[in-house]
């Protein structure tokens, strides 16, 4: 090894900011104490006065988009939000926080493990950011055209395809929901066609495309869209694993060794 | 768009499922009480503990491969060198915060670890390392210099972004002395992808006064022991846990709020100025040209004032119209809405209401404004009949006569406020209850004339709500008092309604695309006694 640089640690001094900034919350100082906070602004706007005049729903769009949403932006989102409440018990997120629940796991840690799986890049959370690219670069262009193209070459679309071998009856059901909104936007419609034109093919919507496409009408970031499905999913997924925090571990299968193989 | 039930499916992919329901196919291994553990084609138990290294067995748990006890040592040294104590560090800072928080030390040692999954420190970074060097050496191999590789890479503040070398916060890296001194220890030949990550960094050095950091020494030799970049990321996945557990512990034991406390004034606000809340306001000149209209007249008090204020908060740009200056005014100003002043017994300021939305698109009539008189039939006199016909009948048709060109270029809706005194019939109110008898009559004929240009027409019928209209009757409160009283025993729902509860009706009603000519009742039952 070359002695020179390598091993002589030298500090780069790199200037680091004084202080944390942000554009989201304010804490007021309270008068006699500086840890306290008096008040807080979300925005600019008083907590204490969108507890009192506002959504939880338009407050949640408040701390990503910086601004209220207007009314059709709002039901839109919040139909989103109820359609993804709940990723179901079958789905792995939720296997997960079962396991959680039914190994006596401090209910502390459901939530977190939930998300974790939540944010997987298969039928889950880490597909929306793709997708929501997919969906902004492709809404200008034929859908049929499209998905012809990626069937013929055998090439996924984020947020569609098929699940367990078929259509997502479901994910295509909220879609067709949520486009009937007076706040559908391009993407929406547009993946209404293009899973229109995948029916044939026993492929269509899935449920992070779904989701993609609304919060990509609606404005948020693509790289905030795996955070938001987590956040979406995760009160079914934590309901899920506390239901069966109380049960024995007997209630949930333990796979027997005669159906377990070992192939290699 | 045509939705079908039908999946498509392919049988071929629900057979496979069905055949692997219930049962666990591994390719690694598992657990067989009574017969053994396995893993990777080793009984656990029989070759492994005890007689393997903890970090041959991470390896194998990883990889599949076995390697030697002293290459797992070097890499036991390697997961030494990520284990310091220091919480500047990101991930470690996680578990001092955590610490500080009271989490449990499992939880805080998971999310630092959890942390390292990063695109600029941790072990994220070892994939790029591994990447890079396996690339730099093909490129080597077909005649490209270190120099030439170096020149090749993309730069940030004039210096080359290579995942491995310049070290951030600090220049030079004492970890990878330690790592070397293990592997000069043990005689590992330097294989040609280190022999090419030293060449890297002598061009660093001379050019750039800067080195190769721990991630571009352990990806070097890693990729000359054969290891893919995901293979050297599943290996390290746990390189940290240990420095969080330590500053996990380190906070757990001082006071709460101690670790690095911050005053409000800590953190830089730099967002929006403090702003009241507005019921609805329009983001941008789209939303603008989609807000929808309405006039709510009679909306400075009772349910028209509700009204006003339910539709402002749905999104609507209101403007709500009355008799009384002054009082117009105030309402206005309390719900954020325009207001014109008008007597609806008024031609003339009918006209003047209909002039506002002349050219405008309105989606949202209600014809609220409404007066009641009760006075025994004996002593109604021609003026009387003239005053309560003229504001509750005559006023709002004209309304609609003079809105009909705004109404019909939004397909908008009207809903008629009248009363169930109409159908009920109640002593000394007759003026009333054949005003707006009148109402709801005009209402059925409007909504047929009115249907093929989309402009929907129907009523509400409140019964009784406690609203100041009860005040203007002429009574005195003694009476009034008496009268409520009495009234509620014949209400099925034993109350007066508010005028929150006629105003959710009124906007339901008016977003009812499917329904015209239609009188609705919102009074606690009235209607079927």
């Amino acid at each position: 090894m070359q002695e020179k640089n390598t091993n002589q640690v030298r500090s780069r001094n790199e200037i680091f900011a004084e202080r944390t900034s942000t554009k989201i919350y304010l804490e007021q100082p309270s008068d006699d104490n500086p840890y306290i906070a008096s008040a807080a602004f979300c925005h600019g706007y008083d907590v204490s006065e969108l507890m009192a005049k506002r959504s939880f729903t338009d407050v949640f769009y408040l701390l990503f988009r910086g601004e209220l949403p207007a009314p059709d932006e709002v039901q839109i989102l919040q139909q989103l939000m109820i359609a993804l409440i709940n990723p179901g018990p079958r789905h792995p997120a939720t296997r997960a926080a079962m396991n959680a629940g039914i190994g006596k796991t401090d209910p502390a840690h459901i939530l977190p493990i939930g998300a974790a799986l939540l944010g997987g890049e298969y039928h889950s959370g880490g597909l929306v950011e793709e997708a929501m690219r997919f969906l902004r670069k492709q809404q200008n262009q034929d859908a049929a055209v499209c998905a012809a193209a990626h069937v013929e070459s055998s090439t996924p679309i984020p947020g569609f395809g098929a699940y367990y071998g078929g259509i997502d009856l479901l994910a295509n059901k909220h879609a067709a929901q949520l486009a009937q909104l007076p706040g559908a936007g391009k993407a929406l419609k547009w993946g209404m066609q293009l899973s229109y034109a995948l029916e044939a093919k026993g492929m269509g919507w899935l449920m992070p495309g779904v989701a993609s496409a609304v919060l990509s009408d609606l404005g948020f970031q693509p790289k905030a869209g795996v955070c938001l499905y987590q956040l979406m999913g995760a009160p079914g997924v934590v309901a899920h694993g506390l239901e069966l925090a109380n049960k024995p571990i007997t209630a949930m299968p333990f796979v027997s060794d005669e159906n377990y193989f070992i192939e290699r | 768009m045509g939705m079908s039930e039908k999946t498509f499916s392919d049988q071929h992919i629900i057979d496979t499922l069905n055949a692997r329901r219930g049962k666990i196919i591994s390719k690694t291994g598992g657990w067989f009480p009574g017969k053994g553990v396995f893993s990777h084609g080793y009984s656990m138990m029989d070759d492994l503990v005890g007689k393997k290294s903890y970090f041959q067995i991470v390896v194998l748990n990883a990889t599949g491969k076995m390697i030697s006890t002293e290459f797992a040592h070097w890499i036991e040294v390697g997961y030494s060198c990520l284990s310091w104590p220091d919480p500047r560090i990101w991930c470690n800072q996680i578990g001092a915060l955590a610490g500080g928080a009271r989490t449990s030390a499992i939880a805080a040692t998971a999310m630092g670890v959890l942390a390292t999954d990063s695109r600029t420190y941790g072990v994220y970074p070892l994939k790029e390392g591994v990447q890079f060097i396996q690339t730099a050496l093909a490129s080597h191999q077909q005649g490209l210099s270190a120099e030439q590789i170096v020149a090749n890479v993309p730069s940030r503040g004039g210096k080359p972004l290579i995942v491995g070398y310049i070290r951030p916060i600090a220049k030079g890296d004492e970890r990878i002395r330690a790592m070397a001194s293990i592997a000069e220890g043990y005689g590992f030949p330097v294989g040609p992808h280190l022999e090419l990550a030293m060449a890297i960094e002598g061009v660093l050095q001379e050019k750039y006064d800067e080195g190769m950091n721990v991630n571009g020494y352990v990806s070097a030799v890693m990729a000359d022991h054969g290891f893919s970049p995901d293979e050297v990321y599943q290996i390290f996945t746990t390189l940290v846990a240990s420095g969080v557990t330590a500053c996990y512990l380190d906070t757990y034991h001082q006071a709460p709020d101690t670790f690095l406390p911050l005053r409000c004034d800590d953190i830089d606000y730099q967002g929006v100025a403090v702003r009241p809340i507005p019921d609805f306001q329009p983001t941008n000149q789209r939303e603008l040209a989609m807000q929808k209209i309405a006039l709510v007249t009679g909306g400075n008090s009772g349910i028209g004032y509700a009204t006003a204020k339910l539709l402002k908060a749905r999104g609507y740009a209101v403007t709500i119209s009355g008799r009384n200056a002054q009082r117009v005014a105030e309402a206005a100003n309390e719900l954020g809405v325009d207001a014109v002043v008008a007597d609806m017994a008024n031609p003339a300021d009918v006209a003047r209401l209909a002039s506002h939305f002349q050219g405008k698109a309105l989606n949202a009539l209600v014809n609220n404004a409404g007066i009641a008189r009760f006075i025994p039939m004996q002593f109604c006199s021609a003026a009387d009949f003239d005053e309560v016909m003229n504001t509750n009948v005559r006023g709002p048709l004209d309304l609609i006569k003079g809105l009909l060109p705004a109404l019909e270029k939004a397909k908008g809706s009207i809903t008629n406020v009248s009363s169930a005194v109409v159908n009920n019939g109640l002593a000394n109110a007759v003026l009333y209850a054949a005003s707006k008898g009148a109402l709801e009559a005009a209402t059925k004929s409007l909504a047929i004339e009115l249907a093929p240009v989309n402009v929907r027409v129907n009523a509400v019928s409140p019964g009784a709500i406690d609203t100041p209209i009860i005040t203007k009757f002429g009574l005195d409160e003694q009476t009034i008092a008496a009268a409520k009283a009495h009234m509620e025993t014949q209400i099925p729902l034993r109350r007066y309604g508010k005028a929150e509860e006629v105003a959710e009706i009124i906007a339901a009603q008016l977003e009812s695309s499917y329904t015209t000519g239609a009188i609705w009742a919102v009074d606690g039952g009235v209607n079927v006694t």
